[in-house]
């Protein structure tokens, strides 16, 4: 470019000198017989050196390939046959470029010239995240967006603006439908995945409707609550199918066909003879009203298979599995990190993902598929970049095995976050600095010092609880919550900020890391994913995937 | 819990031992996996405080009463150890994540590899009511460790130093399983929540004060 510049302004040089006149003396055409005659054209040879750059190559290639898809965007509603979502909880656009980099540098590049999975999909936009009444949203109120085209309050789920937070009278008259619910109306198949508990608030917001996000169960929420009729989240869940068919009466629903993620607690009374073999608690469930609400499962769907752990997870077969009910844990999975000590095994988000597309797929009509990545979210809440990027990475994994489990002819595939968190990529770093490590400038070997004389790492936080030096041997972002608040900044020096246990320092002091209210990114490829380009509002995504299924449309005619 | 650094003075207490129902056969009759321990805590300052610890199987409760906290483990399977934390004044519980740690340090406040690391002095009586006196010369004084083995239970702890006398005393002993069982039952009712899930409660009034109720101490 800057061979360009200098060409540009020689050529400008030129064509003054060429102003003072025609013959030199009348102010028109001042080449004399002495000097170059004006450039009025850039020669290949001029251009030689920008245009031979293998950046100018690439990136000339990458917008001739967006031409291309441009050109083969199926422009007709209800052209796709699947959609799967992909939220990737608290997956600001600062985790996204930092996992890039971390995942490229595990493969042994610079990092920054790596892409995620979604990073080559060939559309992308913003979101903007706010819920109605918050500035910085969080999980319920964003989901709910995504999945009703309805922004809300924060903290509820699958209600609109009008309820009262915490006051089950306000939730008759101010339920919304959601994909899933369409989905299932239309025939299609569906199903929901998360490495949170299942009755959290992002899977929660796709079948629930809830005047608190914290309702999880019976035992969660106020008699008054209960007296007033409000079903708890995890109720609702198993009884999916016939609360649908109570708001539309008369459709053929068939029911949540695959439901994966944690949270078995809430399904389970509070009775330690209800305990499985993966419990951690003296008494696995929390429910206080004697039920067994996987027991209650079961006999709704006897053909069902209802598993807890890997074994039972390695023996469904996807072909002929009808409908599968998976709790692996008593609560949130565990972090991809830190699976493998987990009492009874678990699958990774990648695995739910294939397990889930490859039961969906049988149905000929297609398939509405939600998967959440829900830890990346408290990783970044125990100030754990190593956790929130790790766990971001298997995001990335779990997209991979979606494209290669379907046809981007008929499924469309959007991957977007819910919020972002306050989460930095900072400083000067030199290319393929380790992207955990610390700030070390071009040109240099030694780390960068701050002002007071201490060196930094790249990766940082506004708030939350601050430095943490719990080693290698530590693969859990949440035992930080074991150890004191350390905010403000420390001496860096000898600390390997590079391993599992290292908590990135924070500013401002806060018992946990919060979220952050600036746009997420969408990336999208499939039927219909050019309508994510641009800045968006958080529910237009709903019309996106609405108009790629055509999903009110299938629902309109299969209704009675 | 109980900090090894908190131990300052110490005096001899086997008293509560020796003056127990207990039998002085050879062999302990006592369930030393289900036990009630009451100890009185004095530190140079002359401030006392009480702690409560309670053993059942897999399970160890550490009760605070002056500060409300209590704190509950279980040992899991795996060798990790799942604590919850109680706020007695609010009546909620915060759980966190099964982590690796020293059951001993929960289960019986002093760490077995601590009682490794101390001579042990002498010695009387023997089953339920044996007494160990341990000795340890530290940095800056002396530690001794009055301990009887069949329960796993420590009866006195005394740390002299220049600050003066630390001492933590067996003021009461339970055996009988429905009070210990009572005592784990005690906080069942509380609103628990995950740490995982602070973050995502800022709207709570409780979570949002967390950091000034002593939510925030070292476990280890």
């Amino acid at each position: 470019m800057k061979t360009l510049t200098k060409m540009l302004a020689m050529t400008s040089v030129l064509a003054l000198v060429g102003c003072e006149g025609e013959d030199g003396k009348d102010g028109t055409n001042a080449v004399s017989s002495s000097q170059t005659p004006a450039a009025t054209s850039l020669t290949s040879t001029q251009l030689a050196n920008t245009v031979n750059n293998p950046w100018y190559i690439a990136s000339a290639q990458r917008v001739e390939d967006a031409k291309a898809q441009a050109a083969a965007i199926a422009k007709s509603a209800g052209q796709a046959k699947n959609v799967i979502l992909f939220v990737g909880d608290g997956m600001g656009v600062s985790t996204v470029t930092a996992a890039r980099i971390l995942q490229g540098q595990s493969l042994g590049l610079n990092g920054e010239e790596h892409n995620l999975s979604f990073d080559k999909f060939p559309f992308a936009g913003l979101v903007k995240t706010y819920n109605v009444d918050a500035q910085t949203p969080d999980s319920a109120g964003t989901m709910t967006a995504m999945v009703t085209g309805v922004k809300t309050d924060v903290g509820v789920i699958g209600v609109d603006e009008d309820i009262v937070r915490g006051d089950c009278s306000t939730v008759s008259g101010n339920e919304l439908t959601t994909t899933l619910e369409l989905a299932e109306l239309a025939g299609l198949s569906t199903g929901i995945v998360s490495t949170a508990r299942i009755t959290h608030a992002t899977p929660a917001a796709t079948y629930a409707k809830s005047a608190d996000r914290n309702w999880e169960d019976i035992s969660d929420m106020p008699g008054a609550a209960v007296s007033a009729g409000c079903l708890d989240i995890a109720d609702q869940l198993v009884k999916f199918e016939s609360l649908l068919e109570a708001r539309y009466p008369g459709a053929d629903i068939d029911g949540i066909e695959v439901v994966m993620g944690g949270g078995r607690r809430h399904f389970l009374p509070n009775d330690p003879a209800k305990n499985t073999s993966d419990a951690v608690s003296a008494v696995e469930g929390d429910r206080t009203d004697g039920r067994d609400l996987t027991a209650e499962w079961q006999a709704t769907y006897p053909t069902g298979n209802y598993i807890i752990d890997q074994s039972g997870f390695n023996a469904l077969n996807s072909e002929a599995t009808e409908r599968v009910f998976a709790l692996f844990n008593e609560s949130h999975m565990r972090y991809e990190a830190d699976r493998n000590k987990d009492l009874a095994g678990e699958p990774s988000l990648s695995d739910m993902t294939r397990k889930a597309i490859r039961i969906l797929d049988n149905n000929d009509k297609g398939f509405f598929l939600t998967v959440e990545s829900g830890r990346i979210d408290h990783g970044h809440h125990a100030g754990s970049a190593y956790g929130a990027l790790t766990e971001t990475v298997e995001l990335a994994n779990a997209v991979k095995v979606a494209l290669e489990e379907t046809d981007p002819e008929n499924t469309l595939i959007i991957v977007t976050a819910d919020h972002s968190h306050v989460f930095t990529i900072a400083g000067y770093p030199k290319r393929g600095n380790p992207i955990l490590g610390k700030v070390v400038a071009v040109g240099e070997t030694e780390a960068t010092k701050a002002a007071d004389g201490l060196p930094y790492t790249t990766l940082g936080y506004t708030n939350g609880r601050g430095y943490m030096n719990l080693g290698d041997s530590e693969t859990d972002a949440d035992a930080a919550y074991s150890n004191p608040i350390d905010a403000g900044r420390k001496d860096l020096s000898l600390v390997n900020t590079e391993s599992s246990g290292f908590h990135q320092e924070a500013l401002v002091p806060l018992s946990s890391e919060t979220h952050a209210g600036e746009d997420v990114g969408v990336y999208a490829i499939g039927p219909g994913a050019h309508l994510v380009s641009g800045t968006n509002e958080q529910n237009t995504l709903f019309h996106v995937m609405d108009y790629a299924l055509n999903l009110i449309g299938k629902a309109e005619k299969s209704l009675p | 819990m109980v900090r090894w650094s908190m131990f300052r003075t110490y005096c001899v207490a086997a008293a509560v031992l020796m003056l127990s129902p207990l039998g002085v056969a050879a062999e302990c009759e006592v369930n030393a996996d289900a036990i009630g321990a009451h100890y009185a805590i004095s530190q140079p300052s002359g401030h006392t405080t009480e702690l409560q610890l309670w053993r059942l199987g897999d399970r160890a409760l550490q009760v605070r009463p002056e500060a409300k906290l209590a704190d509950s483990y279980r040992s899991l399977s795996n060798g990790e150890v799942r604590r919850v934390r109680y706020f007695d004044a609010h009546q909620r519980a915060i759980e966190y994540d099964p982590e690796a740690a020293d059951w001993s340090a929960k289960a019986q406040l002093l760490p077995a590899q601590a009682l490794k690391k101390m001579q042990r002095i002498d010695s009387k009586g023997s089953g339920c009511k044996r007494i160990e006196r341990y000795q340890r010369e530290l940095a800056d004084g002396q530690l001794t460790v009055w301990w009887n083995p069949a329960l796993r239970l420590l009866l006195q702890l005394e740390r002299r130093n220049s600050d003066g006398l630390t001492r933590i005393k067996l003021v009461d002993l339970k055996v009988d399983t429905t009070t210990i069982r009572e005592a784990f039952a005690a906080r069942a009712d509380y609103v628990s929540t995950d740490y995982a899930d602070i973050g995502d409660n800022e709207s709570d009034p409780f979570l949002r004060k967390m950091i000034r109720v002593g939510f925030v101490e070292h476990a280890h």
